[in-house]
């Protein structure tokens, strides 16, 4: 929806496009993540924080049906998690470094594997499909090479080939795993430059990320994950309070601040009020 | 035209395995009084179908399991043919090296079935062929039939290995799968093209080497895949060559960490297809990953050449 720039969400604005109930995801029985609740509604662009190997990728992943549910309740645009088929309403980026280097392809080549969800088996790209394809390289900066081939590109660029195939099946919500991560800081501000651009369109995005400094100013929120449970959720600001009051103790400023995000409330999840009790202090 | 996809996966060698198998089926084929190509169809297809449930099941040991079957398969092929007695070596020979000579019409007719099939069937999933071959991850959030799609590869893999077995040979089929592609990648510029340049090598090949083979009375398989081989050194010390001239030609710009984009604040000049970034004055063409110097002249008119931070 994004590439074809139409304003109006799909179903209903009160729906979230992810629900999360104490959904537990992993591997082969061993739940990696567990007792996750979450929603994300359309419009939000939500970073997932977390040390390595505290479960983000296992988060997305679980959501993208690229590893076990293994219990809890997840809904996808209201749909019940097994009975969900749509999945080209969820736009995944993969976190991957490197772009087929054993065969050639061009950057519009890769892009148009993001339309097959659209066409039948013995389809191919229509004009309609081409235009989407062209938009897409187009939001990621990358309409003049698009008949380049990819391993030619920078690791920057090949990141933005990548959103760009999520673009060109004209998802619900972006899933990228570590957008940022891993490439030089010309490319990361240029790919923070294009996220800006697609929140300016209304996309709905959950970015998993190392970075936030690259992202801030985007984002609307933030849930921050330590071994396999959420440990915060809520706004940038709040985020930067409880990260303050964790490194400096409790802050006598902080006092009359305490109801300022009642957009997003930290659910069971620890928040910015928990230095008081003293149990993440010192 | 299916080998390419082989090579995408990473999966060269698997032709070659798959060859292994088909002789266990050519064997009991020959020994049972039955069409050893369709025993050795039976063979390959059902190791196809085993090699992918085992890689879709993820098993560290599966790289083991695959060489047990291949060996397990070529070892049987060899026994089974041993206990038929006198006269049968000489006819598996014509399976391992391939002798176009010995087809007989009926043969000839299975095959182009075959050929057809196979043709049609990779035609028609191409695109998603590729799709998983580039990504499987993301194929399968998509909600493509990953695990399906790889069987019917492997299940395409093993009905070329086995039409071709009598031309070229099983112990040689893989090459004529894999070096043409690998030919194609060197001149190629796209997916598109590559797959197009390859089927043509291919082909080629194939012709010429039967057609020489014929008339200097050598083995036909070995001739295929020796003409193969020929075309891929002469395209990679052509490719070898073309850098080292172009790296010379063509004119590099400054390195700098900025790129240039249609928001850069660089006014960007529209010529032959591309798009000049105006960049101090300095015309910037976006090359592979670096940018080229243009030396045309800007247009005086166009010169607001904004003092952009790079």
């Amino acid at each position: 929806m994004f590439v074809t720039g139409s304003p109006d969400v799909q179903g209903s604005d009160s729906q979230a496009i992810v629900s999360l109930r104490s959904a537990s995801f992993g591997y082969a029985d061993r739940a990696v993540v567990s007792g996750v609740s979450v929603d994300i509604h359309a419009g939000e662009v939500v970073a997932v924080l977390g040390p390595n190997g505290s479960g983000k990728s296992t988060l997305v992943k679980g959501i993208l049906g690229l590893n076990e549910h293994l219990g809890g309740q997840v809904e996808l645009f209201g749909t019940p998690f097994d009975q969900f088929r749509d999945h080209a309403r969820l736009g995944y980026v993969p976190q991957r470094h490197t772009l087929s280097a054993s065969v050639r392809a061009t950057a519009a080549e890769i892009v148009a594997i993001g339309r097959l969800p659209h066409q039948n088996w013995l389809g191919r790209p229509n004009p309609k499909d081409r235009r989407i394809i062209e938009e897409s390289l187009a939001l990621v900066g990358l309409a003049d090479r698009a008949n380049i081939d990819v391993s030619t590109l920078s690791g920057g660029q090949q990141r933005r080939v990548l959103i760009a195939r999520a673009l060109a099946a004209q998802p619900d919500v972006l899933i990228m795993d570590e957008p940022t991560a891993g490439v030089d800081l010309a490319s990361q501000e240029v790919l923070s430059q294009v996220l800006a651009r697609l929140a300016g369109r209304g996309a709905t995005m959950l970015i998993v990320t190392h970075e936030l400094q690259a992202l801030r100013g985007v984002l609307t929120r933030i849930v921050e994950l330590d071994v396999g449970r959420i440990t915060f959720d809520g706004t940038s600001e709040d985020h930067d309070r409880w990260h303050g009051a964790l490194s400096a103790g409790p802050d006598p400023h902080q006092g009359g601040q305490h109801h300022d995000d009642e957009t997003s409330p930290p659910s069971t999840a620890a928040g910015p009020l928990d230095h008081v009790s003293g149990g993440h202090g010192a | 035209m299916v080998g390419v996809f082989l090579v995408q996966r990473g999966l060269s060698l698997i032709g070659d395995g798959m060859g292994h198998v088909a002789l266990a089926g050519v064997a009991v084929g020959v020994v049972t009084k039955q069409a050893p190509v369709l025993t050795a169809l039976v063979f390959a297809v059902a190791a196809a179908v085993v090699i992918e449930l085992v890689r879709a099941r993820g098993r560290t040991s599966g790289d083991v399991a695959l060489a047990v079957m291949f060996y397990g398969g070529i070892a049987l092929g060899v026994v089974v043919i041993g206990t038929s007695g006198g006269g049968t070596p000489t006819n598996l020979d014509t399976y391992l090296f391939g002798a176009i000579s010995t087809t007989n019409p009926g043969d000839v007719v299975v095959f182009a079935a075959l050929a057809v099939v196979v043709v049609t069937v990779t035609w028609a999933l191409r695109p998603r062929l590729f799709a998983v071959a580039n990504d499987e991850e993301y194929a399968r959030a998509t909600g493509m039939a990953v695990t399906a799609l790889n069987i019917t590869l492997a299940v395409l893999t093993a009905v070329t290995v086995v039409v071709a077995m009598r031309v070229v040979g099983l112990l040689l089929i893989s090459a004529l799968m894999i070096v043409p592609n690998a030919t194609a990648q060197l001149v190629a510029g796209s997916f598109r093209s590559a797959i197009r340049t390859a089927v043509i090598i291919g082909a080629v090949c194939s012709v010429g080497g039967v057609t020489t083979s014929f008339y200097a009375n050598t083995a036909s398989g070995g001739t295929i895949v020796l003409l193969a081989i020929a075309l891929f050194l002469v395209a990679s010390s052509y490719s070898a060559l073309r850098g080292r001239f172009a790296g010379k030609r063509h004119l590099e710009a400054e390195q700098h960490e900025h790129e240039h984009g249609p928001d850069c604040g660089h006014s960007a000049i529209e010529h032959d297809h591309h798009v000049d970034y105006l960049h101090d004055g300095h015309r910037h063409a976006p090359h592979e990953g670096h940018y080229d110097e243009h030396l045309a002249e800007p247009k005086p008119l166009d010169t607001h050449d904004d003092p952009v931070r790079h």
